[in-house]
């Protein structure tokens, strides 16, 4: 500002040019506005508008006096059906079952309709696989329904110009195309699809192969369990699934996991980890980590070690050697000859107390431990797995079900295959059933230049991605709450899919292209559902069962079948007998690379969805992009800074990245989440981070040594919400704590021979004095089982009609989401453990934002939530400045202004959407303790607790979040505030918040301190 | 009276008084009034749901496809359900998107509609009988400790009962 009075000073002293025109040339007023107006800037720069303004302002005024003697004014309109639908009316949400697959997996979901259109994902309660929660990206999903990104119409490239079609045309097309193939029984025919469960495209394949004999078809997932399922083949000779019962798991070993993070099961997982956790019990479980990065389960570990990727099989080895040698195990029948092979394993490089107070924990609680290993890991790591589960005799905390199709070629193999046929020239005719493949197929079979080899290629797909540029045909896909379906749970539980929308994109499902492709009778997908259900589930009356299924969302006793394992012990041993002494030896020259699916936009299909690249990951707390995650030591002897751009450089490929050095990352090994860095024009994710997938051979695609970095000098600027490396002490507690910390917690030993350690919230009690009968709101939040999964953030984002206000916004701090996960480390740097706190306004019934602003929209109700009153508020954000705990968020920007008319159909109609200079910041879910209120008033009864649920309750996988009436002594809420671990953040200050946490405790093995 | 028409068209949609032409020419007067039909015959959600949604043409057509089956004043009713598209109609009472106001609490609490739209059952062409202000709200919901004799409503006036 000084600047640019400096530059008007000037230019009026030196005389050169006293136009008015002149101030608005100079470098410092162009600063100004586009400081101060960013959205209008270019208006006003381009000078002649503004002039323009005020003539236009002119006319205005004019034309308004005008009207205002002249014309009726335009009131709103309202509209009435032809034809009323059952049941279906305005002003009133209704709730649907459906499902989402992912993998393979389908996870039951409900979803609010309001007004015919879907406006918020949560769990299906009754679900075995959602168990009443909805991942973050199920429920982020519901934002690709509405992009306006997605294409309408199907696209058809002819010479390298892109010709939009009709789908009459395409259909047209598609008929003569495949009755010339039909001719020669399909020869040359292919099809890959993206794995599914989907039991009507199992039929309509079916019908396929019976049309076109000689078709081929393959299915490829970049992320999937292959992993596992060769791993129970090598053990049991049968590809099965297991399930961990964490609940009932006393010890949990958890090797390179990821249970909370991309496993199909990973909701039930979750809340199996919360149950057993019993924090402040003598029951208390304990977790073991060993991984080379840290994930959701490591990070909220007991005891971690961060170990390479490539140690982890020779670390199970010792462990079982140190089970049968040192612990004295008993092995049984099945297990006998492979104490003599695992011997030569005692003698390991690990540490050697920590290794042994684990093994000695897992002895001393035989059927009462859980080992878990991730899919990244390879298929011995697995058997070892296996192998140990049996011999500690752990068959209730690990279960196995016969796969749905053992028959199945891995993935890997699946799409070599079908590159080295288009390689020989034998495809003429490839369809490709939804996925990604010209983006994530392994690097050195180059499947984007292969697939343009292909003379018809056909790609159905939500987005027009980097496959569908390549392919020679591109049809909208329909989205998963346009179609119907019948898919199976993790489980194998049949899970049904109903649409909550017409295809508003046009699309049409994979089970429909195949049959317009058989010139099949129906093409409608409900027929097509309908049929293929009725084909195997035909008893009884058909259409009383189906409706009892979509309204339960799951046909009962459809799960696979239980497997009791037997070993197949002569291969094991051959197996172990195969593994070198020697592990591979990691040095900064010869580091090990691990690729793994993000947390947010798994292996990059979801890279569209602008919630999911706003969040902040857990861990590294970075949004908008990835990095290569490198541990301190390492990054020191390369002397290598967070935010350092690197060159990756692996067997002759090389990626641009920059490095981010992150705390309990195992030395040597670097890790880099696949999933970005796309390059398909017109879509939200181009550009937005690296692509991991360079460097993703068919040979290496989890972790490999012989990686090298380089680097460039220059460096990155990352959009991050929370600053790095905020560590706090690892036993904070009421007496030895300095003010104003904002975790507290210590070890279970401690609290258990000192209940009162935290200082009991007695202050808390005497705060909270209410003179009414009114309900009084209030929550409390368990930071032992928050796992920072993010999930309540989307939740809260959709409920509330938050903005996404992308990469630049974040790095001048101008998130917009009322919810955070604060992660803080503790402990030893090299290996320390995180706790978990998801902030949002804790209600202060003494709040400074109250005291402070200026116009009184800043107050609180009767019943003790402070709110924000949007039309009083001017935007003058002395409560943000006011505010300890930073949960007041300012609209900077009219992020609503710009969007489409289909993006708004996603608003939730009962939450105001807030205009630019407007405050804003959690309200406990307001509307829906209003419609609570009004729902009991109606019904003549009390709100029972448990009636309201705020949408991150609501979603949180593993009930950290309690919400309820604090004024009735026997709300939950009510008895957890009584808790001895609950206090207040911040409560120096005297703020009364309604939100308390209970303060964390760890269980930790007193052998290993 | 095409004057008094004319200058009820030409009020605020705010203002007392406000009669929007209609496509339409439904009466209150002969349904309501003449008719004796209840309210909720045809604004059946009022009991159930935030909004009191209008009626669709098929529930129109329910009566007249025996009544009045050729008047010309019903084509446009008669084609919404014959050819699917919908009526649209200008809209008379309305309250600004900030202000989330629920009919069934209001009714389930034995609200007469009249309270708040007047004596629809006199009206020849439907008019906004009263300004629908914060003001006007407050007159019946006022807390019974801020002013126990004007108080008529034992209500919560806190801003988040309306405004969320």
């Amino acid at each position: 500002m000084e600047k640019f009075k400096n530059n008007m000073h000037s230019h009026n002293n030196k005389n050169i040019d006293n136009r008015p025109d002149s101030i608005e040339e100079s470098s410092g007023f162009q600063k100004y506005v586009k400081r101060n107006f960013p959205d209008n800037a270019e208006d006003i720069l381009n000078d002649p508008p503004r002039r323009r303004f005020l003539k236009t302002m002119a006319a205005s005024l004019c034309l308004s006096g005008f009207t205002s003697c002249g014309q009726p004014p335009e009131g709103d309109k309202i509209i009435s059906n032809p034809n009323q639908p059952h049941s279906a009316f305005s002003g009133l949400k209704k709730q649907f079952i459906t499902a989402m697959e992912l993998g393979g997996s389908a996870n039951g979901l409900m979803v609010d309709s309001y007004n015919g259109r879907p406006i918020k994902i949560e769990g299906a309660p009754d679900h075995p696989s959602s168990l009443g929660a909805a991942s973050l990206i199920a429920q982020a999903s519901l934002l690709d329904l509405y992009d306006p990104h997605r294409d309408y119409k199907p696209i058809q490239k002819i010479d390298g110009q892109n010709i939009e079609r009709s789908w009459e045309e395409t259909h047209e097309f598609i008929k003569k195309h495949f009755s010339e193939i039909n001719e020669r029984q399909g020869e040359g025919f292919y099809i890959l699809s993206e794995t599914t469960s989907s039991l009507i495209v199992k039929d309509m394949r079916q019908r396929l192969t019976k049309a076109f004999p000689e078709v081929k078809w393959f299915e490829y997932e970049s992320v999937s369990q292959d992993n596992q399922r060769d791993g129970a083949r090598l053990s049991f000779s049968f590809p099965v699934r297991s399930y961990a019962h964490l609940d009932k798991a006393d010890i949990i070993l958890a090797l390179d996991s990821d249970a909370f993070d991309s496993n199909p099961d990973a909701l039930r997982l979750s809340q199996g980890f919360s149950q057993g956790r019993n924090a402040g019990s003598e029951s208390m479980n304990r977790i073991y980590a060993v991984e080379p990065r840290m994930t959701s389960i490591g990070a909220i570990a007991d005891h971690r070690l961060p170990l390479a990727a490539c140690h982890i099989q020779h670390f199970l080895l010792a462990l079982i050697a140190e089970l049968f040698y040192k612990q004295n195990v008993k092995p049984n029948m099945f297990f006998l000859n492979l104490v003599e092979p695992v011997k030569r394993f005692l003698n390991h490089p690990f540490d050697k107390k920590w290794l042994s107070a684990l093994a000695a924990d897992i002895a001393k609680n035989p059927g009462k431990s859980a080992i878990i290993t991730g899919a990244t890991q390879p298929p011995i790591v697995h058997t070892l797995t296996d192998v140990i589960n049996g011999i500690m005799k752990n068959d209730k905390t690990v279960t196995y079900s016969l796969d749905l199709e053992p028959e199945r070629p891995s993935y890997t193999e699946s799409i070599s295959e079908l590159s080295g046929d288009i390689e020989s020239g034998k495809v003429d005719t490839l369809v490709i059933l939804g996925g990604n493949p010209a983006y994530d197929a392994p690097v050195d079979l180059d499947f984007g230049a292969l697939l343009e080899k292909i003379p018809t290629s056909i790609h159905l797909s939500l987005y027009r991605n980097e496959t569908s540029i390549l392919s020679k045909w591109f049809l909208p896909r329909s989205h998963y709450l346009e179609a119907w379906d019948a898919l199976r749970a993790y489980d194998g539980t049949y899970t049904m899919a109903q649409p909550l929308i017409e295809p508003l994109f046009n699309g049409k499902s994979a089970s429909q292209l195949l049959a317009y492709i058989i010139e099949d009778e129906i093409t409608s997908d409900r027929d097509i559902f309908r049929r293929a259900l009725k084909k195997i589930f035909n008893f009884g009356s058909f259409e009383a069962n189906l409706t009892k299924w979509l309204h339960d969302g799951t046909i009962p006793n459809t799960r696979y079948e239980p497997f009791g394992p037997w070993f197949n012990n002569l291969e094991i041993q051959l197996a172990i007998e195969k593994i070198p002494d020697e592990m591979p030896q990691l040095h900064e020259n010869n580091l090990e690379i691990i690729f793994y699916p993000d947390s947010k936009i798994h292996d990059g299909r979801f890279a569209h969805n602008s919630w999911l690249q706003e969040l902040p990951d857990s861990l590294s707390i970075i949004s908008w992009d990835n990095t290569a995650l490198i541990s301190l030591q390492t990054a020191q002897k390369l002397n290598i800074q967070t935010g350092d751009i690197i060159i990756l450089e692996y067997k002759g490929r090389s990626l641009i990245t920059p490095a981010c050095i992150m705390p309990g990352q195992a030395n040597n090994s670097i890790a880099l989440a696949m999933g970005y860095g796309h390059t398909a024009p017109g879509l939200l994710s181009n550009s937005v981070g690296f692509n991991a997938n360079v460097l993703r051979t068919k040979d290496a695609l989890n972790f490999d040594a012989g990686l090298s970095i380089k680097k460039t000098g220059r460096k990155y600027l990352f959009a991050v919400s929370q600053d790095h490396f905020t560590f706090g002490t690892e036993d904070q507690n009421k007496q030895n704590t300095q003010s104003f910390t904002p975790i507290r917690g210590t070890v279970l030993e401690k609290y258990l021979s000192d209940p009162t350690i935290f200082g009991k919230n007695d202050q808390a009690e005497k705060q909270f004095n209410p003179k009414t009968t009114n309900c009084q709101w209030g929550m409390v939040i368990d930071l032992n089982s928050c796992i920072g999964c993010n999930a309540c953030i989307v939740a809260c984002q959709a409920e509330n009609n938050i903005p996404a206000v992308g990469r630049e916004e974040i790095i001048q701090n101008h998130q917009m989401h009322w919810l955070r996960i604060n992660r803080y480390f503790y402990g030893d740097i090299q290996s320390p453990g995180v706790i978990y706190q998801p902030v949002a306004c804790v209600h202060c019934q003494e709040a400074p934002c109250e005291e402070t602003c200026p116009t009184h929209a800043a107050t609180h109700n009767a019943e003790g939530v402070t709110q924000v009153v949007y039309n009083k508020c001017e935007g003058k954000q002395e409560c943000s400045r006011k505010c300890p705990y930073h949960v007041l968020h300012f609209n900077h920007r009219d992020h609503h202004a710009e969007i489409k008319n289909v993006e708004k159909m996603l608003f939730n109609p009962e939450v105001t959407v807030r205009p630019k200079g407007i405050m804003e910041k959690c309200t406990y879910c307001i509307r829906r303790i209003e419609q609570a209120k009004i729902d009991a008033s109606n019904n003549g009864q009390k709100i029972k607790d448990g009636a309201i649920v705020p949408a991150c309750a609501q979603t949180c996988p593993t009930n950290a979040i309690v919400f309820g009436d604090i004024n009735n002594p026997d709300s939950q809420v009510s008895k957890l505030r009584q808790n001895n671990r609950a206090y207040t953040l911040l409560d120096e200050l005297k703020t009364k918040p309604r939100t308390q946490y209970l303060a964390h405790l760890r269980n930790p093995n007193p052998e290993i301190g | 009276m095409n004057i008094i028409v004319v200058c009820g068209c030409l009020k605020n949609p705010t203002e007392i008084g406000y009669k929007p032409h209609q496509a339409v020419a439904f009466s209150h007067k002969t349904h309501a009034g003449k008719m004796k039909i209840n309210c909720r015959y045809c604004h059946y959600t009022v009991d159930m749901a935030a909004n009191a949604s209008l009626p669709s043409a098929q529930s129109c057509i329910d009566c007249h496809r025996v009544f009045e089956k050729d008047n010309p004043k019903l084509t446009l009713v008669y084609d919404s359900m014959k050819k699917g598209n919908a009526l649209v109609w200008n809209r008379v009472c309305n309250l600004p998107d900030f202000v989330y106001f629920n009919h069934s609490i209001h009714i389930k609490n034995g609200l007469d509609c009249a309270v708040c739209h007047g004596q629809v059952e006199t009206m020849k062409q439907t008019y906004l009988a009263i300004e629908f202000s914060m003001a006007w709200c407050l007159e019946c919901h006022q807390p019974e400790d801020i002013n126990p004799e004007t108080s008529k409503v034992a209500s919560s006036t806190d801003c988040s009962t309306c405004h969320r």
